[in-house]
């Protein structure tokens, strides 16, 4: 049995209660940034530990959480941050950090649209907004499913009834 | 103890840093496990280092030290006395901070209630303005029973309350810097 870790952004000061079933099997929880308030943190520390870094919204939070994070567990590297967006003004920068640090894989959040693909061997993850809707776009998280040979991506709609919305398979051996 | 490798050169950084700061928490399944946060500071490296040093003004610079007094000075070496506000009650310890003029500081426990410890600055000057490191490496059962119960439910908990310890005492130094640089 792989490590599991569950992946939730954009929160904006909405918990969800439902995460703690779907969460319930997971090692520990990455929160990618615009969490709105201290509280959802100790909410997600009540499900598993969990890693978080600030969003441009959490103004308070900045006080208490990084900006980035960058930490491996299992055999996995993370680097986990709020926004990686290529037309951002700090992408030049941040792509050589990321670049230079080779992780596995890349938490994100901001666009509030989940995303999950591959670009040179590293493994891109935006878990998508689990908070109140601001765009037509489904409230989402995700869980990071890594075993023997694979991680898997599977995104969870978290809109009405909690739903498997999409599920990507990454080939181990590319990545770690 | 050194901060974690972070196999990238340090000042490509520095736009980065000017949002927030960088964590880095050490892959190692002992624990507690080591944190290490960079940040940058507009100061250059002699304005850190004073703040640094500067343990008679401890207490204004960091409002959880009650107290703190200079024990004695050996060379480089400097011992320093503190009693910390550990929410509820206080504790009182003495550290060995090792200086390396305007480079780092390695800091140790040597007596008191904090049982071990380990932490670290380092110090890189760039044009105007330093990258400064803080690591730490201990357990935040050492500093209040609170704390104890809490990271005894959950161990990881360590890394959390380090990281935003380690953020805390960043942010307390560049506020103390920059009253200095407006008292000038």
């Amino acid at each position: 049995m792989g490590i599991k870790i569950g992946l939730i952004s954009d929160t904006h000061g909405q918990f969800d209660r439902r995460l703690k079933s779907l969460f319930r099997e997971v090692n520990h929880i990455i929160c990618a940034g615009d969490i709105g308030g201290i509280e959802i943190i100790r909410q997600l520390f009540d499900i598993a530990p969990t890693i978080a870094v600030s969003g441009n919204t959490d103004v308070d939070l900045k006080a208490v959480l990084p900006e980035y994070i960058f930490y491996k567990v299992d055999g996995i590297k993370i680097f986990v941050c709020h926004i990686i967006e290529k037309n951002h003004p700090s992408w030049g920068e941040l792509s050589k950090l990321i670049y230079s640090l080779k992780p596995d894989i890349v938490v994100y959040g901001h666009t509030h649209t989940y995303v999950a693909s591959s670009s040179n061997n590293i493994i891109f993850v935006n878990p998508g907004s689990a908070g109140a809707s601001r765009y037509p776009v489904s409230r989402t998280c995700g869980i990071i499913e890594k075993t023997d040979n694979s991680i898997l991506v599977q995104i969870y709609d978290l809109s009405q009834d909690i739903q498997l919305k999409y599920w990507q398979n990454f080939i181990i051996k590319d990545h770690v | 103890m050194s901060p974690i490798d972070s196999g990238f050169d340090i000042k490509s950084i520095l736009p980065l840093l000017n949002k927030g700061e960088l964590g880095f928490i050490e892959d190692s399944k002992q624990r507690p496990k080591q944190v290490s946060l960079f940040t940058v500071i507009e100061a250059t490296l002699d304005e850190v280092w004073d703040v640094l040093t500067d343990y008679e003004h401890y207490t204004e610079i960091f409002p959880s030290v009650l107290e703190c007094k200079i024990a004695k000075r050996e060379g480089d070496t400097v011992f320093v006395d503190y009693k910390l506000d550990a929410v509820l009650y206080s504790i009182k310890y003495r550290l060995k901070h090792d200086h390396y003029p305007k480079k780092r500081i390695d800091i140790s426990v040597v007596s008191g209630d904090l049982k071990s410890g380990e932490y670290r600055y380092d110090i890189h000057p760039f044009e105007n303005k330093t990258i400064l490191i803080y690591s730490i490496k201990a357990s935040a059962t050492n500093t209040s029973f609170l704390l104890r119960r809490i990271v005894k439910k959950q161990p990881t908990m360590d890394e959390a309350i380090n990281i935003s310890t380690a953020i805390i005492t960043l942010n307390n130094i560049k506020e103390a810097i920059k009253r200095r640089q407006k008292e000038r």
